[in-house]
């Protein structure tokens, strides 16, 4: 390998096709690091009229007798590869308190001292890429493993996760690392309430179809709408005095300003911050002295216990409960409206704010699969900013980050950044600062399951990674073929 | 038809390990200066045609031209064969260089081409190999003794070439049958490198087989005795596809070596004119054989297959530096700069 050109902070390497080199690949030029991020053919002078030369007539007509000995040599110029890698420090000695030497790896590059002839470029093992960056791995880790010469496998760290984004085109594999991810905290201890949209949660308590798995008592599934209990399945059930007039109004469409809508906010008004539930509303429908507004009353009553959302909740006791042991909980948001959803979530989210101010928990984390569907724009900005310091972890996952608010890319921690080939897509990543366009470009080259993390979880290293498949878990989320 | 060789190419081993042979180790190599923005690196190829006087009074009847009608060959298989060399560099006692021949076919019926290509084929020649090397690749391919001596080592390398070229000629000529076959050059025979016989083989393989045998020279030796310009210079006033010749019986000095009708043709309108010989007596007649050659041709009035020929079998200067760095490895030289670079270095 040779240092052929240093631009700003990009370095151009040439090797043969011998010398083993892929993408996330972290090279060692003397003291300085720098990742490789696109891999590209050497365009020698000469080259395209070699190759036209060489196509003028078709390969499937051609054949060649060639001197043994020369044959390994011939078209191996032509192959010449060029590896761009992008500098991100250097590696420097230095004395810890026991007085050893160790190695760090120290951002920045003020001096560039190194001969573009005689310098020695060898790749990085990850071993010593990831003492330098102070990230030690169990044994025992197995989320993914390095894309790199000599693969390693690595964990995401619990005690690093903050404000996370989990990001990927539709089949990139986010949603199937998010579940990893999300069966880790559970190893962990950690408590995860997930947001579901598309029902990809639901059977991750399974081995199959019929088999519960080692995480099945630690899983909880929230279904509104759902009529009874099912094995790890239950009713998600709002108390009435959870939602305000104005919500109960339009989920059982009664028009604002109408006397049945005077009556709803009378009701509320009068019980103030007490509970109260559906039975409360009939007694006092009954008791309404215009026969229109008491037969509107008594209908809308109606329609909503046949809906079963509203009713008593026992979420808080759940929530604490696994809080205890590590543990999810899914809200099932699949098949209800987006008022429903909007509803449900703004309950939970207040729930969690509340258990968390009163210190009933210490922290849990929070799956939200596409917010923008579900949480409104103010919501998004209170999760961001104030529920962090109740203990409130969110990882937004989405398949499409321009549609997140700028502030998540403002205060992210960690990005996992799966395949994309949309460019705008591209750039909104780039905004979060925690990596360069260039690099963040390599993710269109990327595989099914390979992606990008960088953050705290990494010590802010660009890390390619590809998420190790997961055993005994039934992890949905595939989507279904239109044929066969 | 050509025969049918799928999947299997001329048997050129004994050749291969006749010319390849080794060298002692260790010695300085100076590698022959590359630009990698050339795009077509020459090399001489062939010894320089002597100068022989044609008689041909321009005035005379016999410099009438006849008209050519293209016209493609297309139920016709076409063979073209050719062969290039290249010095890669210097050793104390020689050079070390590098031979390929290519051949090209457009089968009956069809407008696609393909080809077999023979080498990169790495020769060391030195003053102390190259008697033996010439004397052995001679015997390898023709079967026969010589007591010639061996050339300089640059004409050296450039006989191996020819010798490579002559022996796929033999067997093209010798296997294929109702095909048109173009070589590039002349036909003569009788040289030192080309014996008369073998020459005489070829031409006689090809006439057996109802094979057109064309060969086709860019330039000549051949001089027209009065004006002292060369024969091309014969079509220099006409401009559409026409020839002239014979003019064999009008070379005054040693015309028993060609073998074959002598002609000027010029193959496409305002295309170049080229020297081209035919074996007398073939099956098909000489004016038919002027209208398929010029059905190939090309607006610089060459045929494209001899063009695929030779642009399939020069080495590009990309291959020119794989096979220095071959060379190296291959018998254990060690670098030596050239010495006016060391001396100027900017």
């Amino acid at each position: 390998m040779y240092l052929l050109t240093k631009e700003a902070d990009e370095l151009a390497i040439v090797y043969s096709p011998e010398e083993n080199l892929r993408i996330g690949d972290t090279v060692r030029i003397d003291g300085i690091v720098a990742q490789v991020v696109d891999i590209q053919f050497a365009d020698l002078p000469g080259v395209l009229e070699h190759i036209l030369r060489k196509s003028l007539v078709a390969k499937t007509e051609t054949r060649e007798h060639i001197q043994p000995q020369v044959r390994s040599v011939i078209d191996s110029l032509t192959d010449q590869r060029l590896a761009i890698a992008k500098i991100r420090g250097r590696i420097t000695e230095v004395i810890d308190e026991q007085g050893n030497r160790k190695k760090i790896f120290k951002t920045g590059l003020s001096e560039f001292n190194i001969s573009r002839a005689k310098a020695e470029i060898k790749v990085m093992s990850q071993n010593d890429l990831f003492e330098a960056l102070g990230l030690n791995f169990p044994i025992s880790s197995d989320f993914g493993k390095t894309l790199s010469t000599e693969p390693r496998n690595l964990e995401v760290l619990a005690d690093r996760l903050g404000i996370n984004l989990i990001t990927g085109m539709k089949g990139s594999g986010k949603s199937y690392s998010a579940k990893r991810l999300l069966l880790k905290l559970i190893e962990k201890g950690v408590l995860t309430l997930v947001f579901d949209l598309n029902a990809e949660y639901l059977n991750l308590w399974k081995s199959n179809e019929t088999t519960p798995n080692k995480y099945a008592n630690l899983i909880k599934v929230f279904t509104p709408r759902l009529h009874r209990a099912q094995a790890n399945e239950q009713p998600l059930l709002i108390p009435l005095n959870e939602v305000t007039y104005d919500d109960f109004a339009t989920f059982v469409n009664v028009q604002s300003g109408s006397p049945t809508y005077q009556h709803l906010l009378q009701f509320w008004r009068d019980r103030g911050g007490n509970e109260f539930d559906l039975n409360d509303l009939e007694t006092f429908s009954d008791s309404a002295q215009n026969d229109a507004v008491k037969m509107a009353l008594q209908g809308r009553v109606a329609a909503a216990q046949a809906l079963g959302l509203f009713g008593p909740s026992n979420l808080t006791t759940t929530i604490t409960e696994l809080h205890k042991t590590g543990g999810a909980i899914i809200f099932n948001l699949a098949q209800i409206g987006q008022w429903e959803r909007s509803i449900i979530v703004e309950f939970v989210l207040r729930k969690l704010a509340q258990l968390g101010q009163s210190k009933a928990i210490r922290a849990v984390s929070l799956f939200l699969e596409e917010a923008q569907l579900y949480v409104e724009p103010q919501n998004m900005v209170n999760i961001l900013t104030r529920m962090r310091h109740v203990g409130i972890f969110p990882t937004f996952i989405t398949n499409d980050p321009r549609t997140l608010p700028d502030e998540v890319f403002t205060l992210l921690d960690n990005l996992i950044a799966f395949m994309f080939r949309n460019e705008d897509e591209l750039r909104q990543l780039a905004k979060s600062g925690l990596i360069d366009q260039k690099s963040i470009y390599a993710l269109k080259h990327l595989e099914s399951r390979q992606c990008i993390a960088v953050g705290n979880i990494t010590s802010n290293y660009p890390v390619f990674l590809e998420v190790n498949p997961q055993a005994e878990v039934v992890m949905g989320g595939e989507t279904r073929k239109l044929v066969g | 038809m050509y025969e049918v060789r799928v999947g299997r190419m001329f048997e050129v081993d004994n050749i291969v390990a006749t010319i390849c042979g080794e060298i002692s180790r260790g010695q300085p190599f100076e590698p022959s200066s590359i630009n990698l923005t050339d795009y077509f690196i020459s090399s001489t190829k062939g010894d320089t045609e002597e100068t022989f006087l044609v008689n041909v009074d321009q005035k005379e009847g016999m410099t009438k031209t006849q008209a050519i009608v293209p016209k493609y060959p297309i139920d016709r298989q076409v063979i073209a064969i050719d062969s290039t060399s290249i010095t890669l560099g210097q050793i104390p006692d020689g050079l070390v260089g590098a031979i390929r021949a290519s051949i090209i076919t457009k089968p009956a019926g069809r407008t696609e081409h393909s080809l077999e290509k023979y080498g990169p084929y790495l020769i060391p020649v030195t003053n102390q190999n190259k008697e033996q090397l010439y004397q052995e690749t001679f015997k390898a391919v023709y079967g026969i003794e010589t007591h010639a001596h061996a050339p300089d080592c640059s004409k050296t390398l450039d006989r191996i070439r020819n010798f490579l070229e002559r022996y796929l000629q033999l067997r093209v000529t010798g296997s294929c049958i109702d095909s048109l076959i173009l070589m590039d050059g002349s036909l003569i025979g009788g040289t030192v490198a080309d014996p008369k016989s073998i020459m005489k083989n070829i031409v006689s393989n090809s006439n057996s087989r109802k094979n057109s045998l064309v060969a086709v020279s860019k330039s000549t030796g051949l001089t027209l005795r009065e004006s002292q310009k060369n024969i091309l210079s014969l079509l220099d006033d006409k401009q559409a596809p026409c020839y002239i010749g014979d003019i064999r019986d009008r070379i005054t000095q040693q015309k028993e070596r060609y073998l074959g009708s002598i002609y000027v043709a010029r193959l496409a309108p305002l295309g170049e004119p080229f020297r081209i010989d035919i074996p007398p007596k073939t099956p098909t007649s000489h004016s038919e054989i002027f209208n398929e050659v010029a059905g190939l041709a090309e607006e610089d009035g060459y045929p494209e297959e001899l063009r695929l020929a030779h642009m399939t079998c020069v080495h590009s200067s990309i291959e020119i530096i794989e096979l220095q760095s071959a060379a190296i490895t291959l018998h254990g030289l060690t670098l030596k700069e050239e010495l006016r670079r060391r001396i100027f270095p900017l």
